[in-house]
């Protein structure tokens, strides 16, 4: 068993005049985020898987048309610096057709020539599922409905249309 | 002064924060040097969301500007992390380190997994001398070495706090579910469509989130024990010995979450790991147990409640 010693006393550094007020004004920014729903990070309200998931997930996926073959398309991997597609699609739903040009043009830009996709289009489908449903294993037993919501053209963002 | 004032800022050892100096400092530059920056660097301006300071740029920086400010921030993290120039180390580290998770932040979410080692950096940002009094790295030109102070309250209250703000950060998420999703969060099948919906995300399934998600009884198990986990951390700062249940919990919880879900909070994992451990106490048990010790010889005193 480890025997606890009595702190030396030749030594007394003080705490910091200031140390108090920090240390109070420090914790009090931290509880008042929480409160507040305040993101100045670093601190942050803490809300991590907060909110209530269904089982009826929500989702999207896009593809790009390439020579007539439409293939899935991740769109973090196009170049660097497009990190985020499903945070921002979140954004785009509810955006203004203006905004939308400007991120569906951003998409767009970095489609490669080389693999014959400059001026491709990026189809942007919702798609849903039910979660509970499972065969063996945990697969699903099939693939995501998909409904095609909106068009990701050079020029800018067009409705899917009714799908 | 409360019984709160009185613990926060009661006596402390030297080396205890000197340890935790050189922990979260690595940890830092560790962080540093693997965190994929580059990801997010010179994305174009229609995608650049800022939070916090972030708003300050009208767009997000350059490549080059995150290799410099990466770079910058590895090699004042070693400083820190040495003890050498503190009162320039310590803010230049926290500072880089939080310009580039910034940039991380500016892509439309919220990203955590850095918060609670930047959240404890900072009451030692606060206090260089203090924090850099116990092993410090010498300088191979200065023959006598300097005897740092042992204890004292400068000492106590930078760790404390660190303390402090982990425990807040569990309570916190913990409360934060609470008061979004009521206690459906642990009695509703919440945490198996979690770890579903995780599972499909991911290009080839996840066994353990489904072998969790499969049992109901697991899952609502699995949540609810999240949740006292999180709300209860707290009760570690005045009950030390609960610290062999919480500690180990939290980081049980971050290795389960990335084995079921790949998310990685190490970061987190690894700052509670560094504050909460007495390290000089650690060491002075290892060094009892491998080497001969004079009888009646003391151990190092353990200054932190």
């Amino acid at each position: 068993m480890l025997r606890q010693q009595p702190l030396p006393a030749r030594s007394r550094e003080a705490a910091p005049r200031l140390a108090r007020p920090f240390v109070v004004l420090f914790l009090t920014l931290i509880v008042a985020a929480a409160i507040f729903t305040w993101e100045p990070w670093p601190i942050t309200s803490f809300r991590l898987f907060s909110h209530l998931r269904a089982d009826r997930q929500q989702g999207w996926a896009a593809t790009v048309d390439v020579q007539g073959r439409e293939t899935p398309l991740a769109v973090a991997d196009l170049s660097s610096g497009l990190r985020g597609f499903s945070f921002r699609m979140a954004e785009f739903e509810s955006a203004s057709w203006s905004r939308r040009d400007e991120i569906c043009r951003a998409w767009t830009a970095p489609l490669s020539e080389a693999e014959g996709r400059r001026g491709a289009e990026i189809r942007l489908y919702r798609t849903s599922w039910q979660l509970s449903q499972r065969i063996d294993g945990g697969e699903r037993p099939a693939p995501p409905r998909r409904r095609l919501a909106f068009v990701c053209t050079p020029a800018g963002a067009q409705d899917g249309g009714p799908g | 002064m409360s019984a709160a004032g009185r613990w926060l800022f009661a006596s402390g050892s030297a080396r205890r924060l000197g340890a935790v100096r050189i922990g979260l400092f690595s940890l830092l530059a560790w962080r540093l040097a693997t965190n994929d920056y580059a990801s997010v660097a010179g994305q174009p301006k229609a995608l650049f969301d800022p939070v916090s300071l972030m708003k300050l740029l009208t767009a997000m920086p350059s490549h080059e500007v995150a290799v410099t400010v990466q770079v910058v921030g590895v090699l004042a993290a070693i400083c820190a992390a040495a003890g050498r120039l503190p009162r320039a180390s310590f803010p230049l580290a926290l500072a880089c380190s939080i310009f580039l998770n910034l940039m991380l932040n500016a892509t439309g979410k919220i990203i955590h997994n850095d918060v609670v080692l930047t959240l404890c950096l900072i009451p030692l940002v606060a206090s260089p001398r203090a924090a850099s009094s116990a092993y410090r790295l010498p300088l191979p030109w200065r023959l006598r070495p300097a005897w740092p102070p042992t204890a004292g309250k400068a000492f106590g209250w930078p760790l404390r706090t660190a303390m402090v703000v982990i425990a807040l950060a569990y309570f916190l998420v913990g409360v934060q579910k609470l008061r979004f999703s009521g206690i459906e969060w642990f009695t509703s099948d919440n945490l198996r469509w979690v770890l579903y919906a995780s599972s499909d995300a991911h290009s080839s399934p996840s066994q353990i989130a489904l072998f969790v998600a499969d049992r109901a009884w697991l899952a609502h198990l699995l949540a609810a024990g999240t949740v006292a986990l999180e709300i209860g951390f707290p009760l570690c700062l005045p009950y030390s010995r609960l610290r062999w249940i919480f500690v180990p919990g939290v980081v049980s919880l971050h290795l389960g979450i990335y084995l079921a879900m790949g998310l990685d909070y190490s970061a987190q994992a690894l700052a509670v790991i560094i504050v909460f451990v007495d390290w000089p106490l650690l060491l002075a048990w290892l060094a009892s147990r491998t080497l001969t010790r004079t009888p009646g010889q003391p151990l190092p005193s353990r200054a932190d409640p």
